[in-house]
C-alpha cells in the first residue's frame, strides 16, 4: 500500500475539564476520501484544525506522506481547507482568490495564469474569474473554495462540512460532484459532516466518531451492517432495538430471549449463554407476511401508520416491543388494527453484548 | 373614563393595522422631532447666514441689507485668505495623517483583545473628551510653552541652548488635533476590524500566507472602508475646529474658523464671516467628496 496519506496517532486534545479528543489515531490512504462524521461536539471539527494546525494538540503525533508536521506552522503544512462558510476574500475576484496561495508562494506570474484557469476550469468556473464572491450563488461559491484548496495541489484535502450552507438539491447534486472530482484527480480527503448519507456518498471509508472517541471505521457497508457499537447502530439510522438474554448458542447463531420473543441472530465469539445482549433490526429489513417462514417471525397488530411518501413506515405491537417496520409503498397500505406477521433474516440482526456484560467478561477473575 | 380608554384603543387599533398595510407613517413620524429641531437650529440659521455673505459690511454705515454683492466672496480670492485655507487644509491633512498612522497600529492591537480589556481600552482613548477641548489646549500650553515642562527637560538635558518656541506654531495647533481627535480614527478603523471574520485569516494561513503577507493581503484591504470612515471624521471635525487651533496659535497662526471668527466678533463684518463659514463648509465637502470618489474604487468589494 505504500505510505499513508495521513497518519494521525494517539492525539489527544482538552479544554479545561472537557476532553475534546481522547486518544485519537487514524490512517487515511494516499488517495482516499476518509468522512468524519459524528454529532456536534464530537471533535471531528476539532480533529481537522488540528491536521490544518490551527489547534495544537496536547498529545500525540500527525504525519503527512511519512512526515511527520507536529512542528511545521499552519501555513506551511500542504493541507488546504476548504470552510463550511466557504472564507472567500470577499475584496479579491474568483481569479485572486484562487490565485491566493499561489501568490503567497511566490510563484512566477504566467504560471499562476496558467493553474488557476486550469484549476477553475476543473470545478466549471470558466468565465467567472472577475466575479466578486457576492456575485456568485452558494454553489459557485463552494466551487471558488474548492478550486482556491486545490490549485495548490495540496498532500490532503480537509473539507469542513462544505456542503451544509447549500440548498437540499444543490446539496445533492455537489455531493456525487465532489465525489468524482476526487477520484479524478486521486487526492487524500478527509471530509468532515455529521450527515451520514453525505459520507456514504462521498467517502471510500467513514470514521465515525462520538464524544472525541472513532466509534468504527471502515466502509459505508461496513459501518451500516455492522455497526460496531450501540452509538454507531443508532447514529447511522433508525433501528428497532430488544433487550434481552443469550438463551441457546448454534453454530454461529445465538437464540436470544427478549421479553417474549425468541430471536436468532449471528454472534461473535464473546457472547456466552446467560450473556445480556442488545439485538438491533433496522426497519427495512423487517417484512409483513401472513405466513411464517424465516426463524424469526412473529405474530403482531398494525398500531400506528406513517405515510411517507414513496415508503410507508408501520408501527407494530408485537409482545411488549413497538416495532417500526418500513415497506416501500406498492399502493396497498394495511389497515390499522390489523393483524400481521413480522419477518426478518437472522443475518439482519445486530447482536451486542450489554456493556455490564462486557465489562464484567473482561474483568479478570 | 370609558371614552378615554375607547379612545385609545381605537389609536392603538389604527397604528396597529397601518403597521400591517401598504402606508407605515410611523417611522416619519418618529423623525419629525429631530426634522423639526434641524431645520429650527440648523437650516434656518444656515439660510439666514448664506443671504448674509451676499450683504454689504461698511466701514461707516455698518451692515448694508439692502446691498446684493459678492464681493466678500471675492475678498476670500487675495493671497492672505488663501493663505490661510491652504494653511488649515495642510494642518488638517497632516492631523488626519497623524492619526491614521498613530491610530491604526492601537485599533489593531486592540482589535486582537478579549472583549472586556477592547473596551477599557477605548474608553481610554475616548477619555480625553471627559475634558472640556479648551482645558486640553491649556494643558499643551503648560507643556509647550517657552517655560514649560517640556523646554525645561530640554534645557536641563543640555539638548538646547535655549527655550524652542513650540507654540504659536502649526506644529502646536496638529499636536493639539491630533491628540484630540485620535479617537475618531481609531473607533471606526476598530470597527471595522473587529468584523473581519476570523476565518477568513485562517484560511489565508492554511493557503500558505505568513502572517505579514496576511495582514497586508486580507487585513489591511477589509479594514479600508473604516480608515476612510476615520479620514473623513478626522479631516472634517479638524477643519472646522476653533478652540485648539485659537488658543494654541493665538491669532498668530490663523486657521480658517479663526479667520471667521475675527471677523464676525472682533471686527463685526459679519458678511465677510459668513463667506468665510461658507466657503469653509465647500473646501470641505469638495475634499471629501474627492476623497469619497477616489476611495470608492479602493474599497470594491469590501463594503459589498
Amino acid at each position: 500500500m505504500g505510505v499513508p496519506g495521513l497518519a494521525i496517532s494517539r492525539l489527544c486534545k482538552r479544554y479545561g475539564p472537557h476532553t475534546v479528543l481522547d486518544d485519537v489515531s487514524l490512517t487515511v490512504r494516499a488517495g482516499e476520501c476518509l468522512s468524519l462524521v459524528g454529532p456536534s461536539g464530537c471533535g471531528k471539527t476539532t480533529l481537522l484544525n488540528c491536521i490544518a494546525g490551527y489547534v495544537r494538540p496536547d498529545g500525540g503525533s500527525i504525519a503527512l506522506a511519512g512526515r511527520p508536521i507536529d512542528d511545521v506552522p499552519e501555513h506551511r503544512r500542504d493541507t488546504a481547507m476548504v470552510f463550511q462558510s466557504y472564507a472567500l476574500f470577499p475584496h479579491m475576484d474568483t481569479f485572486e482568490n484562487v490565485a491566493f496561495g499561489l501568490r503567497m508562494r511566490k510563484v512566477p506570474k504566467d504560471e499562476i495564469r496558467r493553474r488557476v484557469l486550469a484549476a477553475l476550469q476543473m470545478v466549471r468556473l470558466e468565465g467567472r474569474e472577475r466575479s466578486y464572491p457576492n456575485q456568485l450563488s452558494g454553489g459557485q461559491q463552494q466551487r471558488v473554495a474548492l478550486a482556491r484548496a486545490l490549485v495548490l495541489e495540496p498532500k490532503v484535502l480537509l473539507l469542513d462540512e462544505p456542503l451544509s450552507n447549500l440548498d437540499a438539491r444543490l446539496r445533492e447534486a455537489m455531493r456525487f460532484e465532489l465525489r468524482e472530482l476526487q477520484q479524478k484527480i486521486r487526492i487524500t480527503a478527509i471530509f468532515v459532516t455529521h450527515d451520514i448519507q453525505e459520507a456514504f456518498v462521498l467517502s471510500d471509508r467513514v470514521a465515525v466518531m462520538s464524544a472525541g472517541r472513532i466509534e468504527q471505521v471502515g466502509t459505508a457497508a461496513e459501518i451500516y451492517e455492522q455497526a460496531a457499537t450501540e452509538f454507531v447502530v443508532t447514529f447511522v439510522g433508525p433501528s428497532n432495538a430488544f433487550a434481552g438474554k443469550v438463551a441457546a448458542l448454534a453454530n454461529g447463531t445465538a437464540d436470544v430471549l427478549a421479553d417474549g420473543l425468541r430471536i436468532r441472530v449471528p454472534r461473535d465469539a464473546r457472547v456466552t449463554p446467560g450473556a445480556g445482549v442488545s439485538v438491533y433490526v433496522r426497519p427495512e429489513r423487517i417484512s409483513l407476511t401472513d405466513r411464517p417462514t424465516r426463524p424469526n417471525s412473529f405474530p403482531g397488530r398494525i398500531e400506528r401508520i406513517a405515510y411517507l411518501g414513496g415508503w410507508i413506515d408501520y408501527l407494530v405491537r408485537v409482545e411488549g416491543h413497538l416495532v417500526r417496520v418500513q415497506t416501500v409503498n406498492h399502493g396497498k397500505p394495511i389497515a390499522v388494527g390489523a393483524a400481521v406477521r413480522i419477518e426478518w433474516e437472522v443475518s439482519d440482526g445486530i447482536c451486542h453484548l450489554d456493556r455490564q456484560s462486557t465489562e464484567r467478561s473482561a474483568t479478570p477473575r | 373614563m370609558t371614552t378615554l380608554r375607547s379612545l385609545v384603543t381605537t389609536n392603538v387599533f389604527t397604528s396597529a393595522s397601518l403597521v400591517g398595510r401598504r402606508h407605515d407613517l410611523t417611522p416619519v413620524v418618529l423623525v419629525l422631532p429631530a426634522i423639526a429641531v434641524l431645520a429650527a437650529l440648523f437650516v434656518l440659521p444656515l439660510a439666514s447666514a448664506f443671504v448674509m455673505s451676499f450683504h454689504q459690511h461698511h466701514p461707516v454705515l455698518g451692515l448694508r441689507t439692502e446691498v446684493f454683492t459678492l464681493a466678500n466672496y471675492a475678498r476670500l480670492g487675495d493671497s492672505y485668505h488663501l493663505g490661510v485655507f491652504l494653511r488649515t487644509i495642510k494642518i488638517s491633512g497632516l492631523v488626519t495623517a497623524i492619526c491614521l498612522i498613530v491610530g491604526y497600529p492601537i485599533a489593531y492591537f486592540c482589535s486582537t483583545l478579549p472583549r472586556r480589556a477592547q473596551a477599557v481600552v477605548i474608553l481610554g482613548y475616548l477619555s480625553p473628551w471627559l475634558v472640556s477641548v479648551v482645558i486640553k489646549a491649556y494643558g499643551w500650553m503648560v507643556l509647550l510653552a517657552e517655560n514649560g515642562i517640556v523646554n525645561g527637560l530640554l534645557l536641563r538635558l543640555g539638548l538646547v541652548d535655549e527655550p524652542i518656541r513650540f507654540l504659536y506654531s502649526e506644529f502646536a495647533i496638529a499636536l493639539g488635533l491630533a491628540h484630540a481627535y485620535l479617537v475618531f480614527a481609531i473607533l471606526p478603523i476598530f470597527t471595522s476590524l473587529v468584523a473581519i471574520d476570523r476565518r477568513l485569516l485562517q484560511a489565508a494561513r492554511n493557503l500558505g500566507g505568513t502572517r505579514l503577507q496576511v495582514f497586508r493581503s486580507v487585513v489591511l484591504p477589509l479594514s479600508l472602508p473604516g480608515v476612510v470612515a476615520g479620514t473623513l471624521l478626522v479631516f472634517t471635525l479638524t477643519m472646522a475646529a476653533f478652540a485648539t487651533p485659537a488658543l494654541l496659535g493665538g491669532g498668530r497662526v490663523k486657521v480658517v474658523s479663526y479667520l471667521a471668527y475675527e471677523q464676525a466678533l472682533h471686527l463685526l463684518n459679519w458678511p465677510l464671516a459668513a463667506a468665510i463659514g461658507f466657503v469653509l463648509m465647500l473646501v470641505t465637502g469638495l475634499v471629501v467628496f474627492s476623497y469619497q470618489r477616489m476611495s470608492s474604487r479602493l474599497l470594491r468589494g469590501v463594503a459589498g
